[in-house]
């Protein structure tokens, strides 16, 4: 069974696992974040909606630390990350999933989940190479977390495969178990189910479900599906042309009137 | 007499004799193959089964099982059993509806499922099970948050056992002392093509009359590696898997998923393996399809390595020996074409590989054999129990093999093959009616199967009584079997095979295999210009007699084709004469062809057809021909 698990803690604490304060980002004379401020709390579940281009991917990006925002402060677990290069914050517990995919298609589907270990491997290059002693113990280790995350997301069946020729749904999973391996605190989901079928964004919307409560991952996502988005998040963040213009409970984003203007238009959102 | 009559006392000595030193079970997890030994066996079954006991489970009990084939649902099994319970297997695919029947009307009072999906289900009906004491889950993912009183987990039920122990030692043993071969183990619901499922109870002696014939056969399976692959609410894996496992006893393995099941086959290489017709067939189209994509001397050495298998097949089935030359070549062909491919397919080990529940095409068996893997077939059912099987050398792919040891069989004058045994079931669960039925006061069971013995007492399986058809003296034979026979021969594309009460002995219209028969022809320097003058040709016309005569010589005399006709083109689905699935549609064609039927049986020698054609392109057209009655 998965590591490390505190199943049914609460989801709201008086510390908040990311704090966007004030985030300004700009490319040259196109503004794509304007002064966005908001909190998430560890454990839950915030989706960020939008129209095309409001910023989204930006602000997902800004998170990770691939875009460096021009003013504003980011902070995790309390701590300032706003010039933090990204393989560090990934070190610190944030990981995250592509928009496009970015696997190893040439790859298999276990190497390509090991590859999210490599922040945790101590052994060099020359151990590794002729695997002895602290590499082999080290690989069987993560060897086996890896085998943990497969049966957790139900890929045993695609071990061995080539990720390059595996379905796209497969491939978005095998995304996800690589972004896992990484044992984040703050998962990054950019459109997770964009161009899948019902049946596997059920299984996905399941999995996130399950990452959530069952390894206490807390889980930002990029969703388009306002289906998905109304059922799994625990709370919303509209983005318009950059700002925020909502936030809060699912019940209380369905009903707002600049949301629904901006971007629901209507039916949608019903 | 055999010393132990119960699966928890085979278990129990199996545990006394073996202890950790040798593997029962195991299981793919995590990638590695998790090991059971009989001594962790033995104490899993114990704990659960005192853990039972501590819920509430009493003798004579049933508890009902729903999950994939798993270590955990033999474990739970076999704990019903020990203290005196007995079970039923659901199907994971059933319906929340479908399972409620089963299990109200078997009356469970306990439910074992792996995980959420069939929880969820259980969850469902519970309010219509009575005295549902608990649901057992064996997988808790997702059910992390669920707060159903009725649920609680496999292990705290070992851990419930565990304490219950300390307070009641020897419990378990004494259970399973008193158990007896008569009492109940296990009920298998039928699948219920006519009405409802019911529920036929069968005893730990019923359940273990397949193992000790094989050990009676002599077949040498202690210890070999066999994967439970099917679910055990289907009775074979009751037979087999849970009864075979610890009669031989066996090494019983288990898939990591059912996806990856061609993968973990592959691994284990087992030694004994079951599989229905449709995934044989399933490994035989993989094979072709591959070979197919491959490069052109790979295929160039698959054709001849598979040529000569296919040689050797032949002279077996026909009882000749091959000649020093040819088994050079397969010894050859085998070292470098017939080995790798079934070590591919995973069968590399296969000592003992078995079909059942559906007839297979001879020509699967055939593709098999030519690559070195017999493929051997049982008969049976879940009330009649196994009632026959091939042998290691019986090569004819045609019947169903010889009756079993203690296993008696004779044929009805209605065709329907009767079977009587201490192996045949105890009765339908809670319906005296239905039993009375299919046993008569002789105790024979009606299989409702149709079929004949033949001289080498071999058991030839029609067909279902109900699909058979009459002829004037009241004998009945199987259209399709004939049709499915005649339909192996390369020269034969369909065939509608006639004969009912107005008739006294049987026909056919055959349409012949345009393709191949005209290769044929052209072989022998002959020339034809149309279908309809291909299929009159008197060559072609002797060719098709001797592949009747060939199918002739397996049936019984009264269900021998006497005559047959050619017909001047295929059967067709755009003319209605098959359905989209090349299904043949009787009342389409009798009456399109009722001409043609009465100049057979009016004995004429030819009929003369001006019969209307559709076209591939749509166009309908006329065509005149003089076709030939032949006689056989």
């Amino acid at each position: 069974m998965i590591l490390n698990i505190i199943p049914g803690e609460m989801k709201t604490t008086s510390v908040p696992i990311l704090n966007f304060e004030n985030i300004h980002l700009s490319f040259g004379g196109i503004a794509a974040l304007l002064g966005v401020s908001f909190k998430v709390w560890p454990k839950e579940v915030l989706s960020i909606i939008g129209p095309n281009g409001a910023g989204k991917t930006c602000l997902l990006n800004c998170i990770n630390g691939f875009y460096k925002p021009q003013k504003g402060n980011i902070l995790f677990q309390g701590q300032d990350v706003t010039h933090v290069p990204c393989h560090k914050r990934a070190e610190m517990g944030i990981a995250r999933t592509f928009q496009n995919l970015a696997i190893y298609s040439g790859l298999s589907t276990i190497d390509n989940i090991l590859t999210g270990r490599h922040i945790f491997m101590k052994s060099n290059t020359l151990s590794c190479g002729i695997w002895y002693r602290l590499a082999q113990k080290e690989e069987v280790r993560h060897r086996a977390r890896v085998e943990e995350i497969i049966d957790f997301l139900e890929i045993e069946a695609i071990r061995n495969h080539m990720v390059g020729s595996l379905p796209y749904g497969l491939r978005k999973r095998v995304e996800l178990a690589r972004a896992l391996s990484l044992e984040p605190q703050l998962l990054l989901l950019d459109e997770p189910m964009a161009g899948m079928n019902l049946e596997e964004k059920e299984d996905m919307a399941r999995f996130f479900l399950d990452v959530n409560e069952r390894m206490g991952v807390t889980l930002m996502l990029i969703e388009h599906d306002m289906g998905v988005v109304m059922d799994i998040s625990d709370r919303i963040v509209v983005l318009d042309f950059g700002k925020k213009i909502a936030e809060g409970l699912p019940k209380e984003i369905r009903k707002d009137p600049k949301v629904i203007k901006a971007y629901l238009m209507d039916e949608s959102i019903s | 007499m055999y010393q132990n009559d119960t699966l928890p006392k085979i278990l129990r000595d199996n545990y006394q004799k073996f202890g950790d030193k040798k593997v029962a079970l195991r299981k793919k997890k995590f990638g590695i193959w998790q090991e059971y030994t009989w001594k962790d066996y033995f104490e899993t079954v114990k704990d659960f089964s005192l853990g039972l006991v501590k819920l509430g489970f009493e003798q004579g009990n049933l508890a009902a099982i729903v999950g994939d084939t798993d270590p955990e649902w033999f474990i739970a099994e076999l704990s019903a059993q020990a203290v005196g319970g007995k079970c039923v297997g659901l199907f994971t695919d059933g319906l929340p509806s479908e399972l409620e029947y089963i299990i109200v009307h078997a009356g469970a009072t306990l439910v074992v499922a792996k995980d959420q999906e069939q929880v969820d289900k259980i969850i469902e009906i519970k309010d219509r099970i009575l005295n549902l004491k608990k649901i057992i889950y064996w997988e808790d993912k997702g059910l992390w948050n669920y707060d159903e009183p009725l649920l609680i987990s496999f292990d705290e039920v070992k851990r419930l056992g565990k304490e219950f122990e300390k307070s009641n030692q020897g419990l378990f043993e004494q259970r399973i002392e008193e158990g007896k071969g008569d009492d109940i183990a296990v009920l298998c619901y039928t699948s219920g093509t006519t009405g409802q499922p019911k529920g036929v109870s069968l005893s730990h002696e019923n359940i273990l009359h397949y193992a000790r014939v094989l050990c009676e056969l002599k077949e040498p399976l202690e210890g070999v590696d066999y994967l439970a692959y099917t679910s055990p609410a289907w009775i074979f894996e009751q037979w087999v898997g849970v009864c075979g496992g610890l009669f031989f006893p066996m090494v019983v393995h288990f898939c990591e998923e059912p996806e990856t099941v061609i993968h973990d086959i592959r691994e284990i290489a087992p030694s004994f393996l079951m599989l229905g017709p449709r995934q044989w067939e399933s490994f035989a189209r993989t094979v072709q399809v591959k070979i197919k994509d491959t490069s052109w001397w790979k295929r160039i050495f698959y054709n001849w390595g598979m040529g000569v298998g296919y040689r050797i097949s032949s002279l077996l089935q026909e009882g000749k020996s091959p000649s020093w030359w040819l088994k050079v070549y397969h010894t050859l062909a085998d070292l470098f074409v017939l080995r790798a491919l079934r070590d591919r397919l995973g069968i590399s080990h296969g000592k003992l590989l078995l079909t059942g529940s559906a007839s297979m095409s001879p020509d699967i068996f055939r593709f098999f054999h030519a690559m070195g893997a017999f493929i051997r077939i049982i008969y049976g059912g879940t009330e009649a129990n196994v009632v026959c099987g091939t042998g290691s050398q019986d090569y004819g792919f045609e019947t169903v093999g010889r009756a079993f040891p203690g296993v008696e069989v004779k044929i009805s004058k209605e065709r329907e093959i009767l079977v009587r045994g201490k192996q045949v079931f105890k009765g339908y669960h809670m319906d005296p009616e239905a039993t009375a039925k299919r046993i008569d006061h002789e105790g024979w069971f009606h299989t409702g199967d149709a079929g004949t013995i033949n001289d080498k007492e071999e058991i030839i399986f029609w067909d279902r009584l109900e699909e058979l058809m009459e002829l004037t003296g009241g004998e009945r034979f199987s259209p399709q079997y004939i049709e499915t026979k005649l339909r192996f021969s390369p020269y034969i594309e369909d065939t509608y095979v006639i004969g009912d009460k107005d008739k006294g002995y049987v026909t056919a219209i055959v349409s012949i295999d345009f393709s191949n028969v005209a290769k044929w022809l052209e072989e022998r320097n002959l020339t034809f210009t149309t279908f309809v003058d291909l299929s009159q040709k008197p060559e072609v016309r002797m060719v098709v007699k001797g592949e009747i005569e060939k199918i002739n010589r397996s049936l019984p005399d009264f269900a021998k084709i006497k005559k047959f006709i050619n017909l001047h083109k295929s059967f067709d689905a755009d003319e209605a004469e098959l359905t989209r699935t090349r299904k043949l549609k009787r009342a389409t064609m009798s009456q399109r062809y009722e001409s043609i039927i009465q100049a057979m049986y009016q004995g004429e020698k030819s009929y003369h057809v001006d019969a209307s054609v559709t076209y591939r392109d749509g166009r309908k057209g006329m065509v005149s021909a003089e076709l030939a009655i032949n006689e056989i």
